[in-house]
């Protein structure tokens, strides 16, 4: 799908080097520093997307410049739940790696890139997406009908 | 397996490929207290899809189940694990993402630390398999306890479709 010049399009293993590179930008964005963590996650990533892409556990979408140069990413993968009354398959969209360059950024490319994963699940009626959101993303995912939920998280100590 | 010491009569264990029945009824009351009487059609598809899949689940070990039980054996609360296989990140090496799910106590046998029981169970099994951490979707019942044990609110996001 083209539109302003940028094509929107699904990922292959084939684009897993811009999946790694954009996926270290948003945790660049996010205040991530440290190089030598950066690194052991670009790794752990590429080993990752290239297993998942090709077992079709991850999908991932792209935006493509005339240039051929990737600019926005985002990524889905179905998580299994419980089912239960609200959600009787169980299955759950959890939406990430939703980043666009900077240089490309208000241009409602990520828009395009979630509106992609939302339909693919719409498509296959599974009923529900989860994602977590950077303040950055916010204010797109309440467009999008996404609220805040009651997830809450425990980090392991030593 | 492993059976926790019995406190005030109590025993904590995890469940086998026979407790699916008992998952799914604690699974219903849970629900029932949390959003209010259960439109009957959504329970009887729900017990279709719920009850093999957590049987699935017990068997080839995607789905941990612990159950609380009394002197005879009745089992009056539970709580349960599913592990996904997931992304590594800058802030996390591990390959692995744990949600704990189903956590319900009887209506008379709460008040009794018994969930807290439950919750150290699972919270110990991650941390003997070292997991770097859990996640779970929180009743604003049991919100309390898992702040006592150390849970934050995130940053989490949900849309359901129409």
């Amino acid at each position: 799908m083209v539109e302003n010049g940028i094509t929107i399009r699904q990922a292959t293993v084939a684009d897993i080097p811009d999946l790694v590179r954009l996926r270290r930008m948003m945790f660049e964005s996010m205040g991530f520093d440290d190089p030598a963590k950066l690194d052991a996650g670009d790794a752990a990533a590429a080993d990752y997307f290239s297993r998942a892409i090709s077992s079709g556990e991850f999908l991932g979408w792209l935006a493509v410049t005339p240039a051929g140069e990737v600019v926005s990413t985002s990524g889905l993968v179905i998580d299994q739940h419980p089912p239960g009354p609200g959600n009787l398959s169980g299955k759950t969209g959890y939406i990430m790696n939703v980043v666009t360059h900077p240089a490309y950024r208000r241009r409602g490319l990520a828009r395009r890139l979630v509106q992609a994963a939302l339909a693919w699940l719409g498509e296959r009626g599974i009923q529900r997406a989860e994602l977590h959101a950077t303040d950055m993303g916010r204010s797109l995912y309440e467009e999008l009908g996404f609220a805040a939920h009651t997830g809450m998280r425990l980090e392991m100590r030593k | 397996m492993t059976a926790h010491t019995p406190l005030g009569g109590i025993t904590i264990r995890e469940a086998t490929l026979d407790d699916a029945e008992i998952i799914y009824q604690q699974r219903l009351a849970m629900f029932d207290d949390v959003w209010g009487p259960l439109d009957p059609e959504g329970v009887a598809a729900m017990e279709a899809t719920f009850i093999p899949w957590v049987r699935r689940g017990l068997a080839d070990g995607s789905y941990r189940g612990w159950l609380a039980c009394d002197g005879d054996g009745c089992a009056v609360a539970g709580g349960g694990l599913i592990v996904h296989e997931w992304m590594a990140s800058p802030g996390n090496p591990d390959s692995r993402r744990a949600y704990i799910a189903n956590i319900y106590t009887r209506p008379d046998c709460r008040s009794r630390g018994i969930a807290r029981r439950i919750m150290n169970a699972i919270l110990d099994w991650c941390r003997s398999e070292g997991l770097k951490g859990v996640a779970l979707h929180a009743s604003p019942y049991g919100r309390p306890l898992y702040e006592s044990l150390g849970f934050e609110p995130t940053n989490e996001m949900r849309l359901n479709f129409e």
